[in-house]
């Protein structure tokens, strides 16, 4: 193994001039068009108690299962046609964008900025602290999850809130565990070393030149934990611990509507679509803000 | 087969499908010899335990009444009572029963059926130092041996249905089950039913086999093999695929698929589960605590439409939670009317004109499609004013939150909750006993007049005073409406053709039953 | 790193203790066996006399001593629904399990590795979009939509593998693949993400400067760098397939582990969730452990003192 090449952190830079600008975004086509989906489903999802559909949760139990895109008579204004209640499809599907995308990005976020910083104090000072807070990660991740999400929602009741809270709660230890896995190989690379020796205080340490490389992985893992935070959603739904029935979201949709997937392809298909376009589209953007901020890429 | 001898099970498995994919070899075999007749059947879950004085549900019946027998046994319809290890038996007084014993029957392992083994069975079922499911027996207080093959069995109390519960009593072999452990007897019954155990794997499989001593006639079928699969559509794919001849708990809305396969067909039965609304009226919710609003909530709800929308049509609307085949039910007691409007009458009447919010629970498996039914019924609720906070939760939390909660009047269970009763017994008493009499595990009122007459009724021996009381109770529940009653849940089942078979009431599934096509 | 290792190993007993310790004291925060034992038109006699035989009658605390005490003779006590030794249970249900989860990491690490390699190098062009594209795909494709799907397709028309069970390997294929597949997508992912990283690191620009082929560039420096994270991840991930693939084994009706915990937790089973923590939190400590110690071998940057 050749040993680590001793440089200057500001030594490469990239011809091309990186960073979040509009410009850069626009160069990438993948991105731009993740953008403008996020965007609709976000306007959608705020506007959804104005927009023309009739509520998510009018029954119809004479109009079920009717068929997207179908001809029928009872098919009237229900362009997605209805599920096992006679319910309209696409009125679920832009409410339930509302409560899932809150619950996706409250969760990453929350575990994410938490989980992170465990890993950045671990990774960097090493030790007793790093010993400690590895071992909590240890028994957090020893413990099934599902264990800890039926208990936590069997006590605290079925509401969105704890939702939230169960998913943040077993969600902070993966980025924990990568992000210390990430400062402890850079911790002995030469340059932080030698800026170590310079005298450089711990804080400024961190945020200048262990930080900017940590937020790579972060961002990939994060722009992933989105979608499996609604899946989990969906999880726990199916388990009857997750969102009370009146609040319509993806997971719910996607979990109970499998029970139909023999004569009702599209309850559960739907909203599986709008999940993975919309987990897609955030890794589009989420690749293209790694490669806008990653330091060694140099920022403008 | 022990346990212990597992990994050689296991690999004889492996042997056996190896040979399995010597397919042209298998084929002379099979030609050799007549190829012994087996029928694969799709659970839901695992029985419990092979134990009977312990398993409980449906999914613990289809093992138990296949290997154990009762001293008499219920037909399919739960109409009529059979003899079965005893081949008849007679009143002696009001506190006790005579049954003359069935001659020559032996049990798999070769143990005489005998008095002494009905006296055996019966003390361990009522053992106070061991889980037992036994809430219905406790009122035996002898077991008298007159010769070896008759017994008199002592009452402290009368019973009128005492006969109707004797088929759930299974009888053991009094030397084995005394020389293993409680664990091994779970894990290796041994009756004296038509089929004799084989091996078990919990979470896989569990093999019976056609008992070559059975005193009856022999079952058509040689090998029953039960699986569990949790999953609804695996459950519909393996039959799809004819892995599987038999499936239990079919989709109500997935029925068209069977239909449609020529090699299927859908079998069901009303079975025997009351579905109906419960009302929390100790808890100090106010409005629920007066009949008119308990009327308006009832005369709210649509049954027709709840069971051809949400049901697929599979069941059948209830005037009260007594069933059809129950002692004294009365067949002109209209089901609950659907009127909106006598509801919102009703409801202002009471003083609630613009209606009132109220809690209300339920889960997706204690009733069949619990979340669809109590959305629906929430909806319908909400048009004549009253608002549904609905809460989803697990099988689990809705028995722990109602079954013996100690404190009925702290109001911690939602007012309004979804619940039902698949009584064994062909008779009233126990819903009576358990959801309405003050002190029952479920019971969610207090009223002194009614428990008199509940009373009176579990112990009344003449059969007309009975049947008029009969009556007087179910005008009371159908006026009072201390539970809102619902349908009756049809029971369906998924059947391969080659199978002939029809459902039985009790939901159990008996290789007696089947026959080849 | 032989102290190390003594170390984390007693670190590792510690962890198994706290878990165990967490679950007996929640469990019983949850709810109450007895409740669901008993019979519906039961008195509450026959609850209190069930509280009895259960054990369940006597303070948490002595509750908590007579189980430690029983455990360090290996009784973790009889299941209350099925009645046999829960720890046999949860162990005869282990086979399938280190089957099922082996198969998974079979698929899912060479498989994601590669695409994350060849996204990596391919970057920006074709195959790096079609990579990602499936990586996503793998990722937010919920495992019991897969599971059904696969089933009607493979199984229903078809008519090639067997819809559910266990004993061949016909019935492996589908399960194996299901749970492989949210696997290799995150691998894939990751391993691209830690590619690019390393690839644009200086000492790999030095060692190209000095002349050494691209494949000898990938597969010599970047790819043993940027196993860090995929090795960490797999540690984790292992975890989850231990005990989290419920949702796999449910839709395929497979005996494992998983299934048989969602069960006993259904039916407050405490015995068998208690062996079946103790089991899985010990197969991930101990895993876990191990990834710390292959850390050393593949990036000679990470030292224990």
């Amino acid at each position: 193994m050749t040993d680590p090449v001793a440089s200057a952190p500001t030594a490469a830079r990239s011809s091309e001039s990186r960073g979040i600008s509009l410009r850069s975004l626009l160069r990438n086509k993948a991105a731009t068009a993740a953008l403008v989906y996020l965007l609709l489903v976000g306007l959608a999802a705020a506007l959804a108690p104005v927009l023309p559909i009739v509520s998510p949760d009018k029954q119809n139990l004479r109009a079920r299962f009717v068929a997207p895109v179908s001809q029928a008579p009872a098919a009237a204004g229900h362009p997605l046609g209805t599920d096992q209640l006679g319910r309209d499809i696409l009125s679920r599907l832009v409410n339930g964008a509302r409560v899932s995308l809150s619950v996706g990005f409250l969760v990453v976020l929350i575990a994410a900025v938490f989980g992170s910083a465990l890993g950045l104090l671990a990774g960097y000072l090493g030790g007793r602290v790093e010993t400690l807070i590895m071992r909590i990660t240890d028994v957090f991740l020893a413990f099934p999850f599902l264990l800890l999400a039926v208990v936590f929602m069997a006590t605290l009741g079925p509401s969105l809130k704890n939702v939230i809270l169960v998913l943040s709660l077993t969600g902070w230890v993966e980025y924990a565990r990568v992000v210390r896995a990430q400062v402890l190989s850079l911790r002995n690379i030469e340059y932080v070393k030698a800026a170590e020796s310079l005298g450089a205080q711990a804080p400024r340490l961190m945020a200048k030149h262990i930080l900017p490389n940590i937020v790579g992985p972060t961002i990939v893992i994060a722009s992933l934990h989105v979608g499996s935070v609604i899946i989990a959603e969906a999880s726990l739904t199916f388990l009857g611990l997750g969102v009370p029935p009146s609040v319509p979201t993806w997971g719910m949709m996607l979990a109970t509507g499998r029970d139909y997937l023999a004569v009702a392809w599209w309850l559960s298909t739907l909203p599986g679509v709008a999940i993975v376009l919309t987990v897609l589209s955030l890794n589009f953007l989420g690749d293209w803000l790694r490669d806008a901020i990653d330091p060694t890429l140099g920022r403008s | 087969m022990k346990r212990g001898n597992e990994p050689v099970n296991r690999l004889a498995r492996r042997l056996w499908l190896a040979l399995l994919l010597a397919l042209p070899l298998q084929a002379l075999l099979v030609h050799a010899q007549q190829a012994p007749v087996e029928v694969v059947i799709g659970l839901t879950d695992d029985p419990p335990s092979g134990d009977p004085h312990k398993s409980r549900g449906a999914n613990g019946g289809h093992l138990l009444y296949n290997v154990y027998e009762g001293l008499v046994a219920l037909n399919g319809e739960m109409t009529e009572v059979l003899p079965k290890l005893a081949t008849s038996w007679e009143q002696v007084d009001e506190f006790s029963w005579r049954f003359h014993l069935r001659e020559g029957v032996t049990f798999h392992n070769g143990e005489p059926f005998n008095a002494e083994a009905v006296k055996y069975s019966i003390a361990r079922l009522l053992d106070p130092n061991a889980v037992r499911l036994n809430s219905g027996y406790k009122h035996i207080s002898e077991v008298e041996i007159v010769d070896d093959h008759t017994v008199v069995i002592h009452l402290s109390t009368t019973d009128p249905m005492f006969i109707e519960r004797l088929p759930d009593v299974h009888m053991v072999p009094p030397v084995y089950t005394a020389s293993v452990s409680e664990e091994e007897f779970g894990r290796n019954p041994v009756g004296t039913g038509p089929y004799r155990f084989v091996d078990w794997t919990v979470g896989d499989h569990l093999t019976l086999e056609a008992y070559d001593g059975y005193w009856g006639t022999k079952p058509v079928v040689d090998r029953l093999v039960f699986r569990p699969i949790p999953e609804v559509s695996t459950r519909l794919a393996e039959l799809q695929t004819g892995r599987v001849d038999f499936i239990t708990g079919v989709n109500y809305d997935t029925v068209s698929v069977i239909e449609n396969d020529p090699s299927l067909r859908v079998e069901s039965n009303s079975g025997r589960r009351t579905v109906f609304v419960h009302v929390d009226q100790l808890g100090g919710f106010a409005p629920l605590q007066d009949a008119r609003v308990r009327q308006a909530v009832s005369h709210a709800i649509d049954r027709q439409l709840l069971i051809d929308g949400v049901l697929n049509g599979y069941g059948t609307p209830l005037a009260t939670f007594f069933r059809p085949d129950m002692f004294g039910f009365d067949a002109d007691l209209p089901a609950q009317a659907y009127d909106p409007d006598l509801s919102r009458s009703l409801l202002a009447e009471a003083g609630y004109p613009d209606g009132f919010t109220v809690r209300m629970s339920t889960s997706p498996t204690t009733v069949t499609k619990g979340d669809e039914i109590a959305q629906a019924i929430a909806s319908m609720l909400g048009e004549v004013g009253i608002k549904v906070d609905l809460q989803v939760v697990s099988d689990q939390t809705q028995r722990d939150t109602y079954l013996g909660n100690p404190d009925k009047t702290s109001g911690a269970v939602p007012p309004l909750f979804m619940w039902n009763w698949g009584s064994q017994l062909p008779d009233a008493s126990s819903p009576l006993t358990g959801l309405l009499r003050t002190g029952g595990v479920t019971s969610y009122m207090s009223n002194p007049e009614l428990d008199a007459l509940i009373d009176r009724f579990v112990a009344e021996m003449n059969p007309e005073t009975r049947r008029a009381q009969a009556i007087e109770l179910q005008q009371f529940l159908y006026t009072d409406l201390p539970v809102i009653p619902l349908y009756l849940q049809l029971d369906l089942y998924g059947v391969n053709e080659r199978i002939g078979w029809t459902a039985r009431k009790d939901e159990y599934i008996l290789g007696v039953d089947m026959s080849l096509r | 790193m032989l102290s190390y290792s003594a170390r984390r190993i007693a670190q590792a007993v510690l962890v198994v203790f706290a878990v165990t310790t967490f679950a007996f004291v929640i469990l019983r925060a949850v709810g109450d066996p007895a409740r669901l034992l008993v019979s519906p038109e039961g008195t509450m006699e026959d609850l209190q006399s069930l509280r009895r035989v259960l054990g369940l009658d006597v303070p948490l605390w002595q509750q908590y001593v007579r189980f430690i005490g029983h455990s360090f003779v290996g009784d973790f006590g009889s299941s209350f629904i099925h009645g046999t030794d829960a720890f046999k249970l949860v162990i005869s249900r282990l086979p399938a399990t280190l089957l099922l989860s082996g198969a998974a990491l079979l698929i899912g690490v060479p498989f994601g590795m590669l695409m994350g390699v060849v996204a990596a190098v391919n970057r920006k062009k074709a195959l790096d979009q079609i990579a990602t594209f499936l990586a996503v795909i793998g990722r937010a494709t919920p495992h019991f939509w897969l599971a059904i799907m696969l089933i009607m397709v493979f199984s229903v028309q078809l008519r090639l593998l067997p819809p559910s069970g266990y004993g061949s390997f016909a019935h492996l294929i589908m399960p194996a693949v299901s749970l492989g597949a949210g696997l290799a997508a995150t691998i894939a992912r990751l391993t691209r993400s830690c590619m690019l990283d390393v690839l644009s690191q200086d000492y790999v620009r030095t060692a190209r400067a000095k002349g050494l082929g691209q494949d000898r560039v990938v597969l010599g420096h970047a790819l043993r760098n940027a196993l860090i994270p995929v090795v960490t991840v797999v540690g984790l991930q292992l975890g989850y397939l231990l005990g989290g693939a419920i949702i796999t084994e449910t839709v395929f009706a497979w005996p494992g582990i998983g299934r048989l915990l969602i069960s006993a937790i259904n039916n407050y089973d405490y015995p068998i969730v208690q062996s079946a923590i103790i089991v899985i939190a010990s197969a991930f400590v101990l895993i876990n452990v191990a990834v710390d110690l292959v850390y050393a071998l593949i990036d000679p940057r990470v030292r224990y003192d």
